[in-house]
Formats: C-alpha cells, structure tokens, sequence
C-alpha cells in the first residue's frame, strides 16, 4: 500500500525529470536573422545578395579606397585642413610614408564586395529549381551582373596592388581554406576580361529607373569597365597582345559611344547636373547615395560638404588656378602654356567650378568643389548672371564611369597604336571634353602636338583636368610607369605637388607604385607574401 | 470546489515544461491536495490559555491543531478573556499553542473537550542555552557537513563582515579569498569590478565568475549587437549590488571539482550568494544608513597654460628648426589674435571635472515569522555621485523572501528582488580629455576683455591648430549640456518547492524545484548637442540622440531529487542526488540614432532628423543540463564525491551540442583516526587530505553560431540588399578546464590556528578566442570564435587564520593571512593566433614588442634599453655624451678621417620604415649589437608581468563592543607598462604634458633624464625600460571601527540593537612605481599597462544600524 502510494507520487516526477528530446528542443533558429537553409528560395533571394553587392561597394571603406588609392598619392592632391581621426594613415601616404601597417592597405572591403558576388554565383543556379520565375535568361543575367561587379571589384585590386588573392569561391563555413597565395596580376586581368566577356552577352540596357540605369551594371558599364581592363592590360609592357589591346579598348569605348541616348553636356551646366544633381545623360555608372540610406562619407570628409566646406584634401597651390583673376599655379593644368604663344585651357570653366574660387582666394588654398558644393545661378540686377557657390550636397553620387572618360581612354589608347591618323583622332577625342568646357576658345590643334609622347601628354593633361577628384589621376600616371618601365616621368608628375619643405610622395621602384599587403593580412594568411619593394632593406632618402 | 479543482488538474497533468508557470500552477494543487486529505469526524474543544508567571490570561495566542506531520488543519486564536473555541477535524490529532515570548506547547486531544494550557514565559529560559550543530554547506537538497568537503571552496559568513560593514558584495570579498583577484573597473558610479578567480582561463574575455544566488546561476545574457557602453560590465555589478545586510553568506568555488556541478558555466569559478532569510520570533525592524565620502587623488600633475605653450613652440620649432612651424596663434599669447583672450587662461582642467563623490545608502529590513512562516523583506534607496561632474547614480533596490512550512515536508519559499537604477554617466571620458585638453584655452567664450561668457568656448574648425586638440570637446559642456542616460530595471522571482516523499525522519527522499526569472530592462538615452563641440550643427557627430533599449528575459528551472537513506549502521552516509536545469530566455533589443536635431528638442531619436542608424534584434536561446551527484563517507572520515553534468545548448551546432563535466573530490581525515586521539585532544584539531578532479567548461558569447547567417543590409538604389552575415562554424566545441587540486585542511589547538592549503594544476583546452582574424580575401575579416589553443595555470594558495589567538574576558585579536600565485604557462595556440602575437617589430613610437611562444608564461616585455639623454648634440673630446656610435669596448667608431659615426634609427629603414639621425636632445637607447643603428637587433627583455607571490593579512581586535579591523594586501616581483606616463612625457601630440616634461633638454649641454620636445617627429618614446617599472606593492587597503552600543543602555529607549562604524579606504599604499596606482589589471596576453592617469579612490564610509 506504502509503496504504491510512493509510485504514484515518483512516477510523474520521474516523467518531468526524463523529459527526452531535448536535442530538438535546442534547436533553436534566430529571429532577427535568415540561416543559410531557409534562404535561396526564390528570385527575390537573389536580387536581394546582388543588391548587396553594391551596397558594399558604398560603404565608407570601400569609397574612400577608390579615392585614396585612386588619386592620393597623385599630384591633384595635399593636405587641406589636416585629416581626422586617421589622419596619420593619410598624412603618412601624402609624406610618402607608406608602410604595411597603414590602414589604407587593407583590401577587405573589396573583397567583402567580390565575396558577395561569388556568393549570387554559388547559389543563384540553384534557385532555378526552386523558383518556377526564375528563368535561365534571369539567372544569365544575374551572373552577368555579379561577374562584373567582381570585376570592377578585382581591377581595383590588381590596379592598387597588383597581385592578390584570386577568390572566385563563396565563403560559406569554417572548414573551408581561406589561406589562398596572390595570383599575378595579369593571369587575373585575363580572367576578368573573361567574366566580362561573358557579361557582354546578357548584359542588360535598362532596368528600368533611372537610378538602377544608372546605379548598375548595363551593358554601357560593362563595356566602359572592359576599355579600362584593356587599356590597363595594353600598358603592360610583358604583354604580347599590346596592339590586339588597345584595339579590344578601343573597340569597346565605340561601343559606348555609339549608344547614343549617352550625351555629353553642355560645359556651364555639366557641374550641376553630373556632380550635383547626378545620374546625367553623360553618367555610365555612378554609385548610387542618399540621406537615409547611405551619405558619401568619404566625399564629405575629404572634399567638404554642407557641413564643413573644409575638406581634409585640397588641390596642391603648384596646380592651382586662380578662375577670377586668371592665375595659374606652376604646374597647373589650366591655363596651361604649351608655349608661349599657345595657352592650353585658358578660361576653363572646370577651373571655376571643380575648385572653389572664393575659399582658395581667401586661403590660399584650393579647396575642392567638385562633387560637395553646388553651383547656383543669380539674376544680378543689371542683367547679368552671377554664379554663387555653395557647399550643400552631401550625398553626392560617386561616379565610376562617365562619357568623358571613356572618351579620353580611346584617346589614350590611340596615342599608343602607331600612325599619325591614330595621333590625330586622338586630339579630336580630346578636342571633345575640352571645348565644351573651354567655351569661345579655339580648338586645339594637331600640328601643336604632332608628336607622339606630346599628344600623349596633352591626354593625360585633359584627363587630369576632366576627371580631376574622381579617383582616376594615380592609376593615370602608373599607366604611364608601365608603359615606360620606369617611375621617372611619374615622379615628375608627383614632384609638381611638391613645394617648401613638405615631403613628396615619389615611388622608388615600380613595385613601389603598389600598395604594402597589409601587415594584419600577412599575419592570418600564412600563404600571402608582401610586395618585394616593401620587403627591402634600403638606405636611400634618409632625412 | 476544491475537489472540483483537484480532479481537473491531476488530469491536466500532462507536464508542459517549456512554460514554467505551470509548473508552479501544478504544484500550487499538489499543496491543495494534500491540504484535504483525511477529512474525519469533527468535535469542538475550549479552553484558556494563561502565562505561568502572573496567571494572566494571555490574548491572541494561537491554537492550531495539527496532525502528525506537524501540518496545520484548523487553528484560531484566544480573545480578550484568554478563551478559545475551535472546531476539530480529528480527535486523534493535537493542539499546538504558541505565543509570541512564551514556549510553544503541544498538547494532544485525545478527545477532550476542554483543554486548559499555562504558557512558560521563555525570556527565562534565553540564558545559556548553546546549540551545538555541525556546519553544513547546502545546495538546495544537496547538502553536506562542512568538514566532509573535499573540494576547494572558501565560505565567507555574515559574521564576518558584519564587524566591517562593507558596501557591496565585491568589497566583502576583496582580499579576503586567496586566488580571487579583485580589481576595479573605473572609478565612475555602476561600473563594478572584474574578478578573477585562479588567473585567467579564457582568453576569450568572458572571465568573470558565474554569480550563483541562493542555488539559481544568473547568467549575463547580452544580446550580441547590444555591446555599447559595457552595458555588460553594469548588468553584471547589479547582480553584485545586493545589499550587504541581505547576504547571509558567500562561497566561492574555487577548483573544477566543486564547479563541474555548474558545467558549462563554471570554468571562472563560481559565487555563491545565500541571503539572509526570516527567522520566527517577534517582528525585527533594522535600519542602516551609509555615507561614502570618495575623493578623486590627485593623479599627474599636469603643465599650466604658460609652461605647455612653451613646450609647445619648442616641440614645433624643434623637428624643422624653423621659427614658421611654430608660428601658431593659439601658442603666440598675441593680443592682436582675435581670439586672444581665449588662449590667455591657466585652466586646471583635471580640477574643473573632479568632485567630491557621496553616497547615501540607506536599507530597511523587516524580518519575523512564526513556526510555520517566516519572513523577511527588505528595501533600500542608493544615491551616489560620482568623483567626476554629471554622474550620478540612484537605485531603489528590494527583497523579500517568504517561506511557507506546509507540513514537515512540504515547504514553499518565494524570493523576489527588484532593482531599478538610473545612471546618468558622462558622454565621454571626462577626465581623459582633460588630461590632454590644452590649459590654456578658456572653459567658457571671452569676450574682449577677458570676461567669461555664457557659452561654453569650442575651438573653431576653422583653426589651423592639430585636430587632436580641435576636435577636443568642451568636458564641461559635455558634463552640464550631454546625455548619456542609463536606466535599467531588474526582477527577479524565484518560486521554489520543496516536498519529502517518505517520512524524513526515517530516509530523506526530496525533491525539490525552482522556477526562476530574470527580467532586466535597460534603456539608454543619449543626446550630444553642438554646443560641446566645434561642429556646426547639422553634421552627424552633433545634435545627435541616441535610444537604446533592451529587454532580457531569462527563465531558469531546476527539479532535481535527493536521497539520503539511513543506515543501520552509522559508519556510513550517503546522499544520492540527481538534476534536470533548464534555462531559457529572449532578448530583444532595439536601438536609434539620429542627428541634426533642433538643439532644444527633447532627446528623442525618433524626433525630426536625419537617421544615422536603426537596428532592433530579438532572439531566443535555450540549454538544459543533466546532474547526477554522489556523497559517501565511512566515519565521517573518508569520504568521496563524485559529479557528471551533461550540459546542452543551442550555441553549438549538432556535432557539438553537448559537454560532459565530472568531477570527483576525495577527502581523508587523518586526524580522526583512532591513534591520533591523543594528538587530536592535546593539538592536532584538524588534519585532513583532499585530493580532487574536475572538468568545467565555457562557451561562446554568442548564439546561432553554427548557422550561417543573413541579415538585412539596407537599401541600394530601391533595391532591398540581404548579405550572408557570418561564416556558419561547423566544428566549434566547448572549451574545457581539467583541473587537479590538492588540499590540506590543518587545524591546531581546537582551531585557534586554521591552515587551508591548496595546489591546484589547471589546464584549459580548446580555448574559446573570439573574432579571430582570417585572411579578408575570405569576404569576412574575422571569424567570430574558434577553438584556438591550449592553457596552464598552475599554483597554490594559503589560508591562514588565528582566531582569537590572544584572548582574555574583554579582548581579543584574530589574524587573517592569505597568500597565493600561479603561473600560466600557454601549452598550444592556434598558428594564426600566435603569427598576430607576434608580429614584427613597427619601428613606431610607443609600442612593445609582444612575443608570445608555446611553453611560455605570458606577460613578458621586450623593449629598448633606455640609457638617459643626449647632452651634445655634437661629438668632441669633451663633448663625449653625443650621438656617435661605440664599439664594445666603448671606444667610439670612425671613419678613415676620424669622423664619429652618428648614431642612426632604424638605418637599413627596414619594413617602409624612415631612417633617423639622433640629435642631441634625443633619447639615448642602448645599442646592444654596436652597429650604429638602433632597430629590433637592439630590443632586450625587460621584464614580466607576473607577480612572484601575491596576497592580503590582517588583524582584527575586539575589546568589548569595539571591533577594529585591518587589512592589508600586497604584490610582488611584477612589471608594469606606465603607459600613462608614456602618454603625459612623450611630447609628440598637441596633448597636454605632465609637470616631469618640464625638466627637457633644452640647449646644448643640458644634463637631464627628459628628452627634448618633438612634435610629431623623432623616436624619444620608443617602447624601452624607461616606462617599465617595478609593480610591487603594499597597500593598507582598509581600517575599520565597528562599536555596538551595549543592550543594557538600549532597553530603556525600546531599541534592541545599535552599531555605529566608520571604514577608510584605501589608506596608504607604499609603492616604488611612479605611476598613479601599482594596482593594475592584465591585459590580453598578460601584459599590464598601466593607462590610468588617476589612482583609486580614497574613501570613508560612516554607518549607522539601528534594530528595533
């Protein structure tokens, strides 16, 4: 009787204690977050990871990169009002000072950009099966649109250090061996000139808005990203396909050319309207921003925006020009005195309106107006039109592509293929972009620069002026180290910046136009190696 | 009705366990049940119940009958006549009659109807009764002797800080516990401390010791996106802010034997809170009240408006040699500079942010009860600011514990705590800006004439000073006009049941449950407004709020069984006992920022604005463990334990889901052996062997780590972007700590003289290291955990305590002595952990070079040898103390025309580095290898950061009511890195410098141990001996008086009890370290920097406790 009684009251507290299953009950999913299993159901799956991998190319890492390895250590920029926060990093590359262990030789954001692609391209396929919508013509699309942002992603890689790591696999879980060695940078220029190949096939024109038209990858883009690739191959002097080169770029920017809803803009409203307002009729692609999602940080903090008209960087005083009172620094590209009777861009409207006038007037410094002000149009009272500038944008758009750089690449691609026919359209390609600008002016002329390394120069001169802030200029003139195989002409162009006693940001060697393999990306990846010139005892400039 | 309920429920009870609050609902009936069971015929008895003393009759007394397991079936009480009628359910039961101050009588019915009772009045009796019990140490109803104990674990008693009075949990057990290392987080209000027991196990940073509150382990479950402001470190020191008065007492679990039963929690050791519960007795009302005084010491003394500007023209003028580069306005003192007037000043910044910091504390305890229920229920209100301006921290904090004897076995308890707090921090470091805040600018605007305005002075961003100082805020504005607001809310109830299946008189068969939750809200608010800072107003750093809110609910429970049969034969005991815990909860949390706010708005971030950022996140996590546990002794003398815990959790993917986590503990008293009587009587109390081996373990901080994961990425063009998130970690395991300890317990002379003595080998596998950096090629610059590597920590401490020693009718004295060291040794680590240890030398200013190697201690400094100043800048005959370069024999080098060789920096300018030329004026370093070049050739071991020995001693004397208490605690044979010094001497920043720089070389021929100054130049503050010091130390860390005012003179007032006590903290610290405070923490890799500019606080506390 006892011990019946005892059963009855142990057995319910025996079915509490033995509750089984709890490997299930630990199964728990998060809430705020989608796992891996539940995900590439359908097509919006895959457009959702696609957008992210432009997403990540607007981040601040990632813009400031374009910026700081595309043109910092380039004559077209100095310190402006002395750079926050990290500012010895970006101190350091103006000084010349560039050792692994600057923040801006870690790569990760643009690798965060491919790794996102490869993941589209991992998993994209798979999705076919799962969703009845989405089509083999969607999914060609799809991969189209990632192999080029990973391209884009690569050459600015293989442009910056030359030999990276080459991952074209989706990084997925633990067990997987991220310790992959650099691969040249030619075997993955190759490579990309291939997925772009590829992309040409299924790219797309429209997507319909004219942010997405303009915000990603069309087949104008493409095109615009394979000129480049090629231009950038064809001034590699190892290359044996230099001719066959610089005809693929050329062949590629007509193909951007001939499309002819792209238009150049008329020189007094091409400021506002490609840099203020953005998304023009001459923009290819433009890295889309706004006030609530993303704000160009990087643009703001370096060139000035509404909020503080003082950009960290300021357009060096040796190549400045005072618009109002017509005074060009010594090694300005405006007013530019080919001789002394030729003055090249003399009332260059991109004088006015890519710097600020009246803050460099009152300074003495050229700060930078391009993409972080606002030109505004005034009726004065007796007729005229007087121009007042603002600083007030601060979501600025950051152009990748537009019309007048594909124009200038086929120029410069043409000053490298022989004959004076080549020589000649390449002034006329020029003759483009600068009279718009350079309105009531004549047109230049061939006979002015009927040598090859003049018309060669002139090109780099009119990029300078057109693109000048747009992450272009230091790759410009590595193209020319290449081709030259030698750094003198671009430590001339360098040594331009250089006044008083401030240290110059020269380039000894060739590998030294790359950036250092960042010192942390040595230490978790056993297999990488560091660029030679930064692996090197040397007891030359010595202060 | 009753009935009713029963039949419904027992049939319900199909056990839905994942919501607890059923549980308690089921058990609620089981008591229902058992309350009307039994039912027999009723009979009605009267009676008076007097007092023996005076035969009065006694009114209000209460008559209870009960049956024979003491449970309560009817009762009433007397009325003014001392009559009581009650209407029984069974003859065969009894009458219980109890009345407050009186003995309690149990006076069978055996069918009477008139039962008359005379009360012994008890006050009689109180004199010289001695309760003689052996000690048990208890873990709900797993509880055994003290003495058979066979792992290592240190109890602190009330008692023992009762005579202190000390203010928080962490204060109770500083230097009282050998092996439990106590250092302060920061001086500002809420920030706790961090404790580490035995060295660090984990490098991971999860260090701190699970904190176990009368048998429910709270853990800090943190939200992982809700990481700002060590939101963490407060959640953690508000479990530690329970109210001194309501701690009954404090074990900590010392070895992995003890702490394998909380298995995966248990790898830092663990802290056993008990409070204080109700006692029966007449209704005990206590009140204390504590006033804290704390000053902030004066740290560094810094450089006045006058002295800084000099150095600061020197250090600009110095690299260049150019008067142009230290041509600055705000340096010049020139009064045709605009803002002269605000550049003119001798601000004490230091000063101007230091307050004097008070506490008020005060507590209420009402306790009492009666045979069946007692209780106590307390409160208190904390008000406390901070030793920097704009802090302050209140909090209202309340316990009650409640608990219900149904019968002889069954008991209910109830516990429920509350805590709301409300800190209003400062929105920045306060007093590091003013370490470096320039003294000559002003606090507020100037206008022409040098007078202060009302509005706070910015530097402009248009000034062409370094951004180091421009961008400096006001830390005046940012006190007054800066929000950075903390309220959080905490409670937690505990429900608990306890019910014996047989007859505990005979075999103890208990089981026992708990349902536990922890409810914890937070909110922050912060609002910077443009004001503080020199930005204009609609830039994103200002006019800036932020909301953050968070809620955490975590719902522990426990049903485990103990059995403990009784043996014919008394040699031998045994308690079996077995557990099933889970532990669940949600997080949620939500967070909001905004800028460009209208100033005088509200600080709400979901006002008009544009949006920073917005995140909110909610997840849920659960685990489960098994326990079964073992205790056996034959003749109380040998004596085994065992424990296996299997813990399961949903941080770990299926492969490794769940840990296992014995331990066993054995215990030999050698002095109980029958041929040690003789010594046991004259000498010997106490002799016993303790030998022990445990597994505990640790997790990640993190939950879903085995998923890979997608998250939401805002918007691209229209477009919504969803990105993978993590890497999924597929082969993440638990990390493991096997530990092995030895014990001896030594009692002498009746333990007078106690000695408790352990070694313990521990070592931690698959070390848990978080954000571990992979190659970013990956797409991901870090893997959130991996199992990286192997760890030792060996070592031993001693106890020693003389408890009254010395002791006559009126006077004792007690001596206390704690000692204690380990050395960790790394056995493995990952290649990549080991690679990002040790990485090159960077040929920069003010870093050391770590190394880290496999068979190593950590915590070892490599630097230069510091070797004084240049005095000449130029060698000569006479001029010998120049920067030329000397051969061994200290002979200097030449060239072929007899030209000394200079003495370069880095000449080869290996890794990017730029080659630099001493000049006279720069830091000597000593050129170990003579080739002209100080580089990483040059780099020697300097020293390690371990203690020798470390470890706490002192006294206290009773004489009558006054106690005094000492304590006192010290280090020894430790490096430390003087950061802080580095940081106040280098004169490389526009910072603000301390007093020392004033000594530099100046001019050619300056004999001086400072460099000269260098903005931004040269390598004076290479990492070199010059800023590692000898860390040894001994502190008189307190002094307290402790005076309870007799009885005797209390009666008369109706007051039963009256201490007075007056605590100083902190007293003297002899020290040969020159930096603020030799009392500093570890860093990663055991390294000690030293980064304060402030020592710890000085304070006293005065304490009043009044009983009625």
């Amino acid at each position: 009787m006892k011990i019946n009684k005892l059963y009855i009251k142990i057995i319910p507290l025996i079915a509490i204690l033995g509750i089984t299953g709890c490997t299930d009950w630990l199964d728990v999913k998060p809430e705020s977050q989608i796992i891996l299993e539940n995900y590439w159901k359908n097509e919006t799956d895959v457009q959702a990871v696609l957008a992210s991998c432009y997403k990540a190319l607007t981040v601040d890492d990632a813009v400031y990169r374009m910026i700081v390895w595309g043109e910092l250590r380039s004559d077209n920029m100095t310190s402006g009002t002395g750079f926050a926060n990290s500012r010895y990093d970006k101190q350091k590359m103006l000084n010349g000072d560039l050792t692994p262990d600057n923040a801006f030789a870690k790569w990760g954001s643009f690798y965060n950009v491919i790794n996102y692609c490869n993941t589209v391209l991992h998993y994209a396929p798979v999705v076919i099966n799962r969703d009845n919508n989405f089509t083999t013509d969607d999914l060609h699309r799809v991969q189209a649109e990632a192999m080029s942002v990973r391209a884009l992603a690569y050459f600015y890689l293989v442009r910056s250090f030359r030999d990276v790591p080459y991952v074209t696999q989706a990084s997925i879980e633990d067990t997987q061996e991220f310790n992959v060695a650099k691969t040249d940078g030619s075997v993955i220029i190759d490579s990309l000139i291939m997925d772009l190949k590829y992309a040409q096939k299924y790219a797309i024109s429209e997507y319909g808005t004219k942010a997405n038209n303009k915000g990603r990858f069309t087949l104008n883009a493409v095109n615009s990203l394979l000129a480049d690739i090629y231009l950038w191959k064809a001034s590699d002097t190892n290359s044996t396909t230099k001719i066959d080169d610089l005809n693929n770029c050329i062949e590629a920017c007509n193909l951007v050319l001939s499309d002819n809803k792209l238009k150049l803009l008329d020189g007094t409203i091409m400021y506002s309207q490609v840099f203020s307002v953005g998304n023009s009729s001459e923009s290819i692609l433009e890295l889309q921003f706004d006030d609530k999602q993303q704000v160009n940080n990087p643009v703001n903090n370096l060139y000035g925006y509404s909020g503080d008209n003082y950009g960290e960087i300021a357009l060096p005083t040796t190549l400045g020009y005072d618009y109002e009172d017509k005074i060009a620094g010594a090694n300005s590209p405006f007013g530019y005195k080919l001789t002394s009777s030729i003055t090249e861009s003399a009332t260059d409207i991109r004088a006015r309106d890519f710097l600020n006038v009246n803050m460099g007037r009152s300074s003495g410094k050229y700060f930078i107006f391009k993409y972080g002000g606002r030109l505004c149009t005034e009726l004065t009272g007796t007729g005229g039109i007087s121009l007042s500038y603002y600083y007030r944008n601060n979501t600025a758009n950051w152009i990748i592509y537009r019309l007048s750089d594909i124009i200038l690449m086929k120029a410069e691609a043409l000053t490298q293929l022989d004959g004076q026919d080549n020589l000649k359209l390449a002034v006329t390609c020029v003759n483009k972009t600068y009279m718009r600008s350079n309105d009531g002016q004549d047109s230049l002329r061939f006979e002015n620069y009927a040598s090859q390394p003049e018309v060669e120069k002139l090109v780099l001169r009119e990029r300078q002026r057109e693109l000048m802030f747009e992450g272009k200029r230091w790759f410009d003139l590595v193209r020319v180290a290449r081709r030259d195989k030698s750094v003198n002409s671009l430590n001339d162009y360098i040594n331009h910046k250089a006044s008083g006693t401030t240290g110059t940001s020269t380039a000894q060697t060739l590998d030294a136009m790359y950036m250092p393999v960042a010192k942390s990306e040595l230490e978790a990846n056993s297999k990488l190696k560091q660029n030679p010139f930064y692996e090197q005892t040397t007891s030359t400039s010595i202060r | 009705m009753i009935h009713l309920n029963r039949k419904e429920n027992i049939q319900d009870n199909k056990f839905t366990w994942i919501r607890p609050l059923k549980i308690i609902f089921i058990f609620c009936n089981l008591f229902i049940v058992a309350v009307t069971v039994n039912a027999q015929s009723a009979m009605i008895i009267q009676g008076k119940i007097i007092s023996n003393l005076d035969k009065e009759a006694l009114i209000g007394v209460s008559v209870a009958e009960i049956d024979i397991n003491n449970r309560v079936m009817t009762g009433t009480t007397t009325d003014i006549n001392g009559h009581y009628v009650l209407k029984v359910k069974n003859p065969k039961n009894s009458l219980s009659i109890q009345y407050v101050g009186f003995e309690k009588q149990i006076v069978k019915i055996n069918s009477k109807n008139v039962i008359n009772v005379v009360l012994d009045d008890k006050s009689y009796l109180k004199e010289g009764v001695e309760v003689v019990a052996s000690k048990k140490q208890s873990q709900g109803g797993y509880s055994i002797p003290q003495r058979e104990i066979g792992t290592a674990m240190q109890t602190i008693s009330a008692k023992e800080f009762e005579g202190l009075q000390v203010s928080s949990v962490d204060e109770a057990l500083q230097g009282r516990i050998a092996g439990l290392d106590i250092v302060s987080n920061s001086g500002d209000p809420g920030s706790g401390t961090s404790m580490r027991i035995r060295g660090v196990t984990s490098i991971n940073g999860n260090s701190q010791p699970l904190i176990v509150v009368n048998g429910v382990p709270y853990e800090a479950q943190v939200d992982p996106n809700f990481d700002f402001a060590n939101s963490n470190q407060e959640q953690y020191a508000s479990m530690l802010s329970i109210n001194p008065d309501d701690i009954l007492e404090i074990t900590v679990l010392k070895d992995a034997a003890a702490s394998a039963i909380w298995g995966s929690k248990g790898a830092n050791g663990v802290l056993m809170i008990t409070t204080k519960k109700g006692t029966s007795g007449p209704t005990h009302l206590e009140y204390s009240y504590r006033f804290t005084r704390t000053v902030q010491p004066q740290g560094l003394n810094m450089l006045n408006g006058g002295d800084f500007t000099m150095l600061m023209k020197q250090a600009y003028f110095n690299p260049k040699q150019d008067r142009t580069a230290s041509d600055i306005d705000e340096y010049n003192y020139d009064p045709n500079f605009p803002d002269y007037q605000n550049y003119n000043n001798n601000i004490n910044w230091v000063n101007e942010v230091a307050q004097v910091g008070n506490i008020n504390d005060h507590y209420v305890t009402l306790s009492g009860g009666g045979e069946r229920a007692t209780y106590r229920v307390s409160g208190g209100y904390f008000d406390q600011t901070g030793t920097v301006i704009g802090q302050r921290l209140r909090r209202i904090s309340s316990r009650a514990y409640l608990e219900y004897q149904v019968s002889d076995r069954i008991k209910f308890i109830s516990e429920f705590s509350l805590t709301n707090s409300d800190n209003y921090r400062n929105y920045e470091n306060l007093l590091s800006i003013a370490y470096r805040k320039m003294p000559n600018v002003s606090i507020y605007a100037q206008d022409a004439n040098g007078v202060n305005t009302n509005t706070s002075y910015n530097i402009p961003v248009t000034s062409t000073l370094s951004s180091d100082q421009r961008n400096l805020k006001n830390p005046i504005a940012l006190a007054n006009l800066a929000t950075n607001r903390l309220q959080s809310f905490r409670i937690l109830p505990t429900f608990r049941m306890q019910y014996d299946l047989l007859d505990p008189q005979k075999s103890m068969l208990r089981y026992s449950m708990y349902v536990s939750f922890d409810i914890n809200n937070s909110k922050t608010t912060m609002f910077l407004p443009q004001e503080v800072s020199n930005f204009v107003w609609n830039t994103s750093g200002v006019n800036r709020a932020e909301n953050y809110d968070s809620e955490n609910l975590t719902i522990y429970t426990d049903a485990n069984i103990a059995w403990q049969p009784k043996f014919e034969d008394k040699d031998h005991s045994l308690l079996l006992y077995g557990s099933f815990q889970t532990n669940f909860g949600n997080s949620a949390s939500q967070g909001i920022v905004t800028y460009s706010l209208p100033s005088a708005e509200a600080i709400d971030a979901s006002g008009t604005g544009y949006l920073a950022s917005a995140y909110s996140s909610h997840y849920p996590w659960r685990s489960a463990a098994y326990m079964l546990r073992g205790h056996y002794a034959y003749k109380s003398r040998y004596i085994i334990d065992g424990t296996f815990r299997m813990d399961g959790s949903t941080k770990f993917g299926a492969a490794n889901k769940w840990g296992n986590f014995p331990g066993i503990s054995l215990k030999y008293i050698f002095s109980d052996e029958p041929f040690m009587a003789s010594a046991k009587k004259d000498w010997l109390s106490m002799l016993a062997f303790r030998p022990a081996w445990g597994v505990s373990g640790n997790q990640p901080g993190a939950e879903y780590l085995h998923f890979s994961r997608y998250e939401t990425y805002g918007t691209y063009a229209d477009n919504i972007a969803i990105k993978p998130a993590t890497l999924r970690l597929s082969n993440l395991k638990w990390e493991t700590t096997t530990s092995f300890n030895y014990g001896i317990d030594l009692g002498l002379f009746d333990d007078k003289y106690v000695f408790d003595i352990n070694f313990y080998k521990k070592q931690t596998k698959d070390l848990l290291f978080s954000n571990v950096q992979i190659p970013a090629s990956s797409g991901f610059g870090s893997e959130s955990y991996i199992n990286g590597g192997t760890m030792n920590n060996n070592g031993w401490e001693i106890n020693f305590y003389a408890n009254r020693f010395i002791k006559t009718k009126d006077f004792s004295i007690d001596f206390k002595f704690n000692l204690a060291n380990y050395t960790n040794t790394l056995v493995e680590l990952d290649q990549r952990l080991l690679d990002s240890y040790n990485g090159d030398f960077n040929y920069g200013n003010g870093s050391y070079l770590t190394r880290v190697q496999e068979g190593n201690s950590f915590g070892s400094i490599y630097g230069f040898r510091y070797k004084g100043v240049y005095k000449y800048d130029q060698y000569s005959s006479d001029h010998t103390n120049a920067p030329v370069a000397k051969d061994a024999q200290g002979n200097v080098i030449t060239d072929r025309d007899g030209n000394p060789k200079p003495v370069w920096f880095n000449y080869y300018g290996k890794n990017g580095g730029t080659p630099y030329k001493f000049r006279g004026g720069d830091a000597i370093y000593e050129d170990v290898n003579h080739d002209g070049s100080i580089d990483e050739l040059d780099i020697v071991y300097l020293g390690n950061s371990n203690p020798k020995i470390n470890g706490g001693f002192g006294p206290s004397f009773r004489y009558k009511n006054l106690t005094c208490t000492m304590f006192f605690n010290f280090r020894y044979g430790n490096k430390i890195i003087n950061a802080a010094r580095m940081a106040a001497e280098n004169m490389y920043f526009d910072n603000n410098q301390s007093i020392a720089v004033n000594w530099r070389w100046r001019k050619d021929g300056d004999e001086t141990q400072m460099p000269r100054a260098l903005h931004n130049w040269g390598y004076n503050w290479l990492g070199s001996d010059r800023y590692v010091e000898d860390g040894s130390f001994l502190r008189f860390k307190y002094l307290t008086f402790n005076y309870s005012v007799p009885p005797k003179l209390l009666k008369k007032f109706s007051v039963n009890k009256l201490s007075l006590y007056l605590t100083f903290n902190n007293l003297i610290c002899w020290s040969k370290y020159t930096g603020v405070d030799p009392e500093v923490g570890y860093g990663s890799i055991g390294l000690s920097t030293d980064n304060s500019q402030t020592p710890r606080s000085k304070d006293f506390t005065l304490g009043v406790t009044v009983g009625l």
